[in-house]
């Protein structure tokens, strides 16, 4: 009798040994991610590496303010775990899509919902909110990854939300995450900055402003590299933009933005506002026109032809074209094209 | 012995203390730059700490006011920009405080009408060269709780200038979770309530949506002047399909009958069922087909005697390219109806008609469109009807359109032959404005 229950115990230990050994070999499932912009599918890659599956909704030639919401969008959205959007009321269409998905773990409030611009202080938020003035974000600009150290801390929040999606694999995104953070860290100051200074200590810099000023008084102008200092010339420049689509890239490189083409936001310029430019252009000081690559050309077209500027194109995400797949590719594509449109100007 | 080691170990103390005190008193300036410079980075670490935990408590707030004014998404009202500033705390008390109000939407549709002959109403009131604000509406959407969006819509129309009937046209709950499921299977939706049931390619189209100014004759004729609105239960569901470019979804329908010409004599005590087939097909990036299949199953009369049959089949093909597609953009379509009816005298009404329309966009604020409508009477499937129109949009914004339109018709109906119809239509919208669907201009 005793042998029999000794044999019993040693069977059932063996099994659950064994379940035990299978359950933790058992590949975890990948996440599957959508987002609603290709530079938020960039993000998430980073940040989730090979345990997501992530697809953009729209094309990096779409313009993210106005995405059709087809039928085929609300079919990739079904099956999602995760929907992953910038917020600030910039994707407008994505509710409609995420409505006709049925998906329930994709609406708002619930986990699988991700707002990858939560807690990033916003520019241009409106004192008055009425149409009177177009188009504007009621909770400010909501073009916020054209800021290399947002970039930061909407994989942060990428990293937080994927967590909450998929617990067991909360501590490898939170690694990635921190892992791209020094990657950005050292893409926008540079590598021997970042080791002399700190990168958490020159993102505070940079944010507050002082960063040059901080350099300049320890002797460090030298050891800036990365971005900052391929963008230097940008910093004397300054640029006409059809829309108000590159502030927070200008905040962060010192690039001037007097004016736009667009009237005011959504507005098409009419042809008072399109010879107040030319104006503005005569009056010295501008370096070129920039616009993104789904914008209608003519306007800005016609003022370059009167003025002689350099009207340059530029895509606002990575396009897996010239910008490249990746969030490092797509900013260094954009300073290296600004840099060259705005070379000799004043 | 003792007192020797005494004093030595005295001595070793006083030493090792001495040069103790020694090695941390600096003497040369050199070692007094030194200790400061220690000094200034333990406070700068410290300093940086303690900047670090505030950075993250402010992070931590930004996020917590960030979910606050994104449960208040949708209430689109976009703002004048007078300077980069934070929201003032009465804003965002504001917005929290609104946060749980359902967005409002106010549309109005004003129209001029000028015509070559008289046109009046079934009642044989005038409406012919007239100004009218034909339609106003009120749209008030919401979640009611995790399961479930609420849409309510009040609308106000008027076909004889001045006078207006105020109506639901659309209240309704939609589930969108089900309680005891993680996710509803297939992507069922439930929806519940009075709406407009999903035939075809217009009927789920409100008027101010219309890529024209008047619904076609056609589509009048078999499925009402507003369309087919009723009272009960729908849901939708996807069905498989290969691939990620193409779609196909069914839903059915269960609502009173009546309310629609081809059950016009059923006083809605005898339930109605409609059925919608949908295939959707990415056919390359910009390019889309969509192609659908309805049926309508009622009773023509009150008593249920008379069986009543609507088919539709529609066909809509959109180009807009990725690139500067809010600038370029092409629609064309087609709608058909086929009807039968069994009639009180014995045999069966076979009515048919349908329309085609194109339309294409000029420039960001431009269209022009055309559309033919042909259409057999209801009852009379030997009076036939044509309706030759085009139409040019301009928007300023998506808020306010102005439209010019051009009718022309002939037909077998004395009253309705020869009639020539110029249109002048100003619509507008204020609120949250709902995004409309795909195939809708803006």
């Amino acid at each position: 009798m005793k042998h029999i229950a000794a044999a019993c115990l040693v069977a059932s230990l063996s099994m659950l040994t064994t379940t035990t050994a299978a359950r933790a070999e058992e590949p975890i499932e990948p996440v599957r991610v959508v987002t609603t912009l290709t530079v938020l599918a960039a993000l998430v890659a980073e940040v989730g590496g090979q345990h997501v599956h992530v697809e953009s909704l729209s094309d990096p030639r779409q313009d993210p303010h106005f995405v059709s919401p087809r039928p085929t969008l609300m079919k990739r959205v079904r099956e999602a775990d995760a929907l992953v959007e910038i917020g600030l009321q910039l994707e407008l269409w994505a509710q409609k899509v995420i409505d006709g998905s049925g998906n329930a773990r994709v609406q708002m409030g619930q986990v699988g919902r991700i707002v990858a611009s939560a807690g990033i202080p916003t520019l241009e938020r409106p004192l008055v909110l009425s149409r009177t003035s177009g188009d504007v974000h009621p909770d400010g600009n909501p073009h916020v990854w054209l800021d290399p150290i947002n970039a930061k801390r909407m994989a942060r929040n990428i990293a937080d939300g994927l967590a909450a999606v998929s617990p067991q694999l909360a501590a490898t995104f939170d690694e990635n995450a921190k892992t791209f953070s020094h990657r950005l860290d050292v893409a926008l100051f540079g590598a021997s900055l970042v080791d002399k200074v700190g990168g958490d200590k020159l993102t505070r810099l940079a944010e507050d402003g002082t960063v040059f000023t901080y350099l300049s008084d320890r002797g460090l102008d030298r050891e800036l590299g990365g971005w900052l200092a391929a963008a230097a010339p940008l910093r004397t420049k300054k640029v006409i933009t059809y829309h108000k689509t590159w502030p927070y890239f200008a905040k962060r490189f010192g690039l001037g933005i007097p004016m736009q083409i667009e009237e005011k936001p959504g507005i098409a310029p009419s042809a008072q506002h399109r010879d107040a430019v030319i104006r503005l252009v005569e009056g010295g000081g501008i370096s070129a026109i920039v616009s993104a690559t789904f914008y209608d050309r003519r306007a800005a077209d016609y003022i370059a032809e009167r003025t002689g500027l350099t009207a340059v194109t530029l895509p606002i995400q990575p396009d897996a074209g010239k910008a490249g797949i990746s969030y490092f590719d797509f900013i260094d594509y954009l300073i290296d094209t600004l840099v060259a449109a705005t070379h000799g100007e004043p | 012995m003792t007192k020797a080691l005494w004093v030595g170990l005295g001595v070793l103390c006083f030493a090792v203390t001495t040069e103790s005190v020694w090695a941390q008193t600096p003497t040369t300036d050199e070692q007094r730059l030194e200790a400061l410079e220690r000094r200034i980075e333990r406070i700068e670490r410290r300093h940086e700490k303690e900047l670090q935990e505030l950075h993250g408590r402010i992070h931590t707030l930004e996020h917590e006011l960030q979910q606050g004014h994104t449960a208040s998404r949708g209430s689109t009202t976009d703002g004048d920009v007078r300077s980069e500033a934070p929201s003032s705390p009465a804003s965002s008390t504001s917005a929290i405080a609104n946060a749980l109000n359902p967005k409002i939407t106010v549309f109005g549709n004003f129209v001029a009408r000028t015509d070559s002959h008289s046109v009046q109403t079934e009642t044989g009131e005038s409406i012919d060269n007239r100004f009218n604000l034909r339609e106003v509406e009120v749209d008030f959407r919401s979640a009611i709780d995790p399961w479930a969006d609420g849409v309510l819509i009040v609308a106000l129309e008027s076909e004889v200038p001045g006078e207006y009937d105020v109506g639901v046209e659309e209240g309704y709950v939609t589930l969108k979770k089900l309680p005891l499921l993680d996710a509803a299977p297939m992507g069922l939706k439930l929806t519940a309530g009075r709406f407009r049931p999903e035939f075809g390619r217009l009927n789920q189209t409100h008027t101010h949506d219309l890529p024209w100014t008047t619904r076609p004759r056609s589509y009048q004729t078999f499925l009402g002047e507003e369309g087919f609105i009723e009272s009960g239960l729908a849901g939708a569901v996807f069905l498989p399909t290969p691939g990620d470019n193409n779609v196909l979804s069914a839903s059915g329908a269960v609502v009173n009958g009546g309310s629609v010409p081809v059950g016009e004599n059923n006083g809605g005590e005898n339930p109605a069922y409609l059925g919608h087939l949908e295939w959707f097909w990415d056919l390359a990036p910009g390019h889309d087909v969509e192609i659908g299949s309805s049926i309508y199953a009622g009773n023509f009369d009150e008593a249920g005697d008379l069986d009543s049959r609507l088919y539709g089949l529609d066909l809509t093909y959109k180009w807009k390219p990725y690139a500067r597609g809010e600038w370029r953009s092409f629609l064309a379509g087609g709608e058909a109806f086929f009807a039968d009816i069994n009639q009180p005298g014995g045999g069966d009404s076979t009515p048919m008609g349908y329309y085609l329309w194109t339309q294409y966009q000029l420039d960001r604020n431009v269209y022009i469109g055309a559309r033919y409508d042909f259409t057999e009477d209801l009852l009379d499937e030997s009076l036939n009807t044509d309706t030759y129109s085009a139409f040019f949009t301009y928007y300023t914004t998506e808020f306010l359109r102005l439209r010019l339109g051009y009718e022309h018709t002939e037909s077998d109906l004395p009253e309705m032959d020869g009639l020539d119809t110029g249109w002048l239509e100003l619509n507008f919208v204020f609120g949250s404005h709902p995004v409309e669907p795909y195939w809708v201009n803006r």
